[in-house]
């Protein structure tokens, strides 16, 4: 099938526009009598909430976080992009348009892309006015910073907890409409299966994870804003909980998967101590702008960094890519470093890790002035690995941190099931084949206070209210199939644990469907993932009940579906005959080692339909129209 | 190393607790403190028991979930670092080491270590926030705010939602928390309109909620994971005698 | 009224009562210092009884707001820890409550003694009296070493520059009472 996106007509300044004066509206007297569920509380979530709370309608909202305020956008540091304009250094909601387009190596809409460069200015000026207390200069006007790459300064910031600063603003407008009682709040508990009825998504089934009740909530339309898949690598920057299941199970209910092949991997990243290793910590990545990337020339050496000299140091990056050296971009700085320790030059116990030496800088700059610059990000570097980073060279390693690739959804958030909406990071529309830093704060916040208040409105002026209730018998069946779910994963009762399997997955995944792909490592992981899925269904161990606060539960569920996503992960990177952004098949590279793109072949999105877990998918997919930019080859030389 | 710890155990929210002992073997000193806990959990699940109940989630000091009383602190030894943060260096083998769950009549019990905060959130539900709503706001530089007020709010941001302040507290009260968010907002001119409102309203949610009154023992300050002061609690008594003047029901 | 039912309030009036007996107190030491048995002070003075008067309801109020504040506190926490260890929280600040009932009850004592004279003997007579007036005034002293300092936080006044030198002035200022007080008993058992 090839999926339309339904973008507007017109010329792509106006497509917005024209589009809002086209879209329908519920009356307000009519508002009340729609019912709303929300899934998730992160930036996209919290302020969908809040906003369709305000406007009048009656919102469910679910989190699997004991308050909404945890979501993990409150781990975002950087900054958010706009294009205010406010340095007066030429930027423009074009540039900005065509930055975040190029950066995604061509492989969004374009409409989507104006869109959010348009609304970008709004985020802001919204954010100010809920206290969100950005950076100032003297004169008490909103600072600017650079970041990622761009020649323009547009990145607004709160100190190095941006996207606390903006999430907690979401809370607050989200907490506002729970106390007037427009939204209703759902905490610890965990979307488990969507509702859908006559073909149209009509509510959702959850487990209340303190009681473990299994319940059933009907409403008029879904908003999904469950975060990325990352963590389905174990090892990620996300956060524990962070999981595929709301946005699997969806899938699995007919919703399509689009470019899940797309992840993006994060150059510093502090590297694994060892097997116990439960997450992984991102410093910024401005570390960069004065440290030099090396690592031993030689195999197996490990001596202490300070004590190998100079000439058996070799600055790798600086070597491979003269011109841009250290500041090389992410995708390939992140390679560059695998290489080495795959080749057996990692520093550290575990040979996993490159150097980031700060002593050139510290020679010339002095102590004070790096840490005038980086102290914070030293202060938890040394928190977390006992060292210090003004004596001897940190340690870094690549990191899975951000996944582009999500549910599909048309030019108004709606997957292919309509009254489905999917917001954030779970959708994959706006960042293609690579995020640029600062952007997904800013596309979180787009979606969720000012698209989808306008584009739900569209969908459910065409549909009657209540049309069903939770009684209908597609809930109970959705209940019975949750509930027989897991007593199913109780009832295994083997030898492994959960976080055992997961491990081995994430391995799996790292391995064979990381930062370098080829058709030879899918294809293992391919087979190695079923077999491991096999394994899980037969020898994971779940203690206790289902009807209690279970942990290892609430996790177990989440790992079955990653057993499962993998495999359609892989599916999508073999599928893609090409490299593009964070999708890099070693087969398709220039001689110089860029991504080689195939915009004959592979200028669409990949959205993958299911069809029974042993079956594969079918693929479907939207081609991508390009008529404002010209596709260019990412040129970093 | 190995250690011995002390764990709080306690199946519901209605259920009689204590602690129990378990042996942490072969700890590196690289774990962070939950981590250890993971390596005991799976211990404990290969053995056919229950593993330990706590909360837990981004494991970057951020999000505010974790939750534990190490050794009589909330989030442990370490200044300024929340118990994920907490790596196990700080503690040496043959250590004993006792965990409790945050407590607190606001802070009810649910599992273990795991406790209910979601008081906090209706705190905040109350009125720590501007009521401002979505669209039509004019340009974010029409609001011009002076560095150092930016500065001040954005240190008492910084909150991170923990309840370790309510938990070191020894009247159990919630005044830290209160007064970081009546701060944030009462520094910037978008939220001086309701400032007076403001304080009053969640000071009194504060009471309802169960929580104590502040005595000034600054125990909050000492185990705040973002080093928020004891001065935003002066100047919420600042708002509050501002507010309590400008209303002349005040008395 | 506001000052009374919230929280805030009620502290900011048992602050305010709290630091107006501490300037009786200080007065109450300069007194007897320069003007040993108050010859001078005319007992139906409009003054006087306008100063009894502010005291006796200063006394109440903080003694109930302090009371009851007390009682919620300690709903507040129902269960202890195990083990639990204070990084800021004192002594004195933690037993502000007995502290200061055990004020009340001297006050009452004294006021009995010195100006009923309903009960017997003095400080300047018997060791055991000397003693219980020694020991008032450490309990006294206790109460103001956390409760001068505490004023200003309380009444906002209060900065992170500010703090360290309020709480020296507070400590300072309760050590001069104490030094004051016990040098009037050494003097005159002397």
């Amino acid at each position: 099938m090839i999926l339309n996106g339904k973008c507007p007509a017109g010329p792509l300044a106006e497509k917005w526009d024209r589009h809002r004066n086209e879209m329908k509206l519920v009356s307000p007297a009519n508002k009340r009598k729609y019912n709303i569920i929300v899934v998730g509380t992160g930036l996209a979530g919290a302020s969908a909430a809040a906003t369709l709370g305000e406007l009048g309608y009656n919102v469910e909202a679910f989190c699997y976080q004991d308050s909404p305020r945890r979501g993990h956008s409150i781990a975002a540091q950087g900054g958010i992009n706009a294009a205010k304009n406010y340095p007066n250094d030429g930027d423009s909601i074009f540039r900005l348009f065509h930055d975040t387009i190029k950066g995604g190596d061509f492989r969004a809409r374009e409409a989507n892309i104006y869109r959010l460069a348009v609304l970008s200015n709004n985020i802001i000026d919204q954010c100010v006015a809920q206290g969100v207390p950005f950076a100032r200069d003297y004169a008490g006007y909103l600072e600017n910073r650079s970041f990622g790459g761009a020649q323009v300064s547009r990145t607004f910031y709160a100190r190095g907890q941006t996207g606390q600063q903006l999430l907690l603003g979401a809370y607050g407008a989200l907490s506002r409409q729970i106390k007037e009682g427009t939204v209703r709040l759902h905490p610890r508990t965990e979307m488990l299966d969507l509702v859908v009825i006559d073909g149209e998504a009509k509510g959702i089934t959850v487990r209340d994870l303190v009681t473990g009740k299994f319940e059933c909530y009907a409403a008029d339309a879904v908003c999904l804003c469950t975060g990325g898949y990352a963590n389905v690598f174990h090892l990620s920057t996300n956060a524990m909980g962070s999981n595929v299941t709301a946005a699997y199970r969806a899938y699995k209910k007919g919703a399509f998967f689009a470019n899940p092949c797309f992840t993006q991997i994060h150059p510093t990243c502090i590297p694994v101590s060892g097997e116990h290793q439960s997450k992984l910590t991102l410093m910024s990545e401005s570390l960069r702008n004065d440290g030099r990337v090396w690592a031993p020339k030689n195999k197996g050496d490990n001596r202490s960094p300070n004590d190998i000299p100079e000439a058996e140091r070799d600055y790798f990056l600086e070597r491979k890519y003269p011109a841009y050296g250290n500041l090389a971009p992410r995708d390939i700085a992140s390679r560059a470093a695998k290489e080495i320790c795959d080749e057996g030059r990692g520093a550290g116990s575990s040979g996993y890790g490159v150097y980031l030496d700060f002593a050139d800088a510290i020679k010339h700059l002095g102590e004070n002035k790096i840490r005038e610059r980086y102290g914070n990000l030293f202060e938890m570097y040394e928190k977390i690995t006992g060292e210090n980073a003004y004596k001897q060279p940190m340690r870094i390693y690549p990191a899975p941190h951000y996944a582009m690739g999500g549910l599909w959804v048309d030019y108004n958030l709606q997957s292919n099931v309509p009254g489905l909406f999917v917001l954030g990071e779970a959708n994959f529309s706006d960042h293609g084949a690579n995020r640029l830093g600062a952007s997904a704060l800013m596309q979180g916040l787009a979606d969720g206070y000012f698209i989808l208040p306008y584009t739900i409105s569209d969908y459910l002026a065409q549909t009657a209210f209540g049309k069903v209730n939770a009684g209908h018998p597609e809930f109970r069946r959705s209940m019975e199939d949750a509930e027989s779910f897991t007593k199913k994963l109780l009832s295994v009762n083997g030898k492994k644990t959960v976080s055992e399997f997961h491990r081995e997955l994430g391995r799996i995944m790292w391995d064979n469907v990381g930062m370098e792909r080829n058709e030879g490592s899918l294809k293992k992981a391919m087979e190695l993932i079923p077999g491991l899925r096999a394994e899980f269904w037969e020898n994971v161990k779940v203690p206790g009940s289902g009807v209690e606060l279970n942990q290892e539960m609430e996790k177990a569920g989440r790992v079955a579906d990653f057993l499962e996503f993998g495999e359609l992960m892989a599916r999508d990177a073999l599928h893609r005959n090409e490299s593009c952004g964070g999708h890099f098949r070693t087969e398709y590279q220039m001689p110089d080692g860029e991504a080689r793109r195939d915009d004959e072949n592979f200028c669409h999105v990949a959205a993958w339909e299911f069809k029974g877990v042993d079956n594969g998918p079918e693929l479907h997919k939207e081609p991508l129209v390009f008529e404002n930019v010209e596709l260019a080859v990412r040129n970093y030389k | 190393m190995n250690l011995t710890l002390f764990i709080w155990r306690q199946k519901g929210p209605d259920k009689k607790g204590r602690l129990e002992q378990y042996e942490a073997k072969n700890i590196s000193a690289e774990m962070s403190f939950l981590e250890m806990l993971d390596v005991v959990n799976e211990g404990l699940i290969k053995k056919g028991d229950e593993p330990v109940a706590f909360d837990h989630d981004c494991r970057e000091g951020i999000c505010g979930m974790c939750s534990q009383v190490i050794n009589g602190v909330p989030h442990g030894p370490q200044e300024k670092t929340t118990v994920c943060q907490l790596h196990m260096r700080n503690f040496k083998d043959g250590d004993s080491i006792y965990i409790e769950p945050l407590r607190a009549r606001a802070f009810p019990v649910i599992k273990d270590l795991i406790v209910d905060r979601s008081a906090l959130d209706r705190v905040i539900q109350s009125g720590g926030y501007i009521s401002v709503h979505t669209g039509g706001i004019p340009d974010a530089n029409a609001i011009l705010i002076p560095k150092e007020n930016a500065e001040t709010a954005m240190d008492a941001a910084e909150c991170i939602g923990c309840g370790a302040c309510v938990a070191a507290c020894p009247n159990g009260s919630a005044m830290l928390f209160t007064a970081a968010k009546v701060t944030h907002l009462a520094m910037l001119p978008q939220g001086k309109i309701e400032a007076a409102r403001r304080v009053c309203v969640m000071t009194d949610s504060m009471m309802n909620e169960g929580f104590g009154n502040c005595s000034n023992h600054y125990e909050c300050q000492a185990v705040c994971p973002k080093g928020i002061k004891v001065q935003f609690i002066a100047k919420l008594n600042r708002e509050f005698i501002k507010a309590a003047i400008r209303r002349r029901g005040g008395f | 009224m506001l000052f009374f039912r919230n929280t805030v309030g009620r502290k900011i009036v048992i602050a305010v009562t709290g630091q107006l007996m501490v300037v009786f107190v200080v007065f109450h030491l300069l007194g007897n210092y320069f003007n040993p048995y108050s010859i001078n002070l005319p007992d139906s003075g409009v003054l006087l009884w306008m100063m009894r008067a502010v005291m006796l309801i200063s006394f109440f109020l903080h003694t109930f707001f302090s009371i009851q504040g007390e009682l919620e506190n300690r709903r507040a926490k129902p269960e202890a820890y195990a083990v639990k260890k204070n990084l800021r929280a004192t002594f004195a600040g933690k037993t502000m409550l007995w502290t200061g009932l055990l004020i009340a009850a001297y006050i009452i004592y004294h006021v009995l003694q010195v100006k009923f004279l309903i009960l017997e003997g003095s400080f300047q007579e018997g060791y055991v009296v000397a003693a219980v007036y020694v020991a008032a005034l450490a309990t006294l002293f206790l109460h103001l070493y956390h409760g001068i300092a505490g004023f200003f936080q309380t009444m906002g006044w209060n900065s992170e520059r500010a703090l360290p030198v309020i709480e020296k002035i507070g400590k300072g200022l309760a050590v001069v009472l104490l030094a004051g007080y016990i040098s009037i008993i050494i003097f005159n058992r002397i």
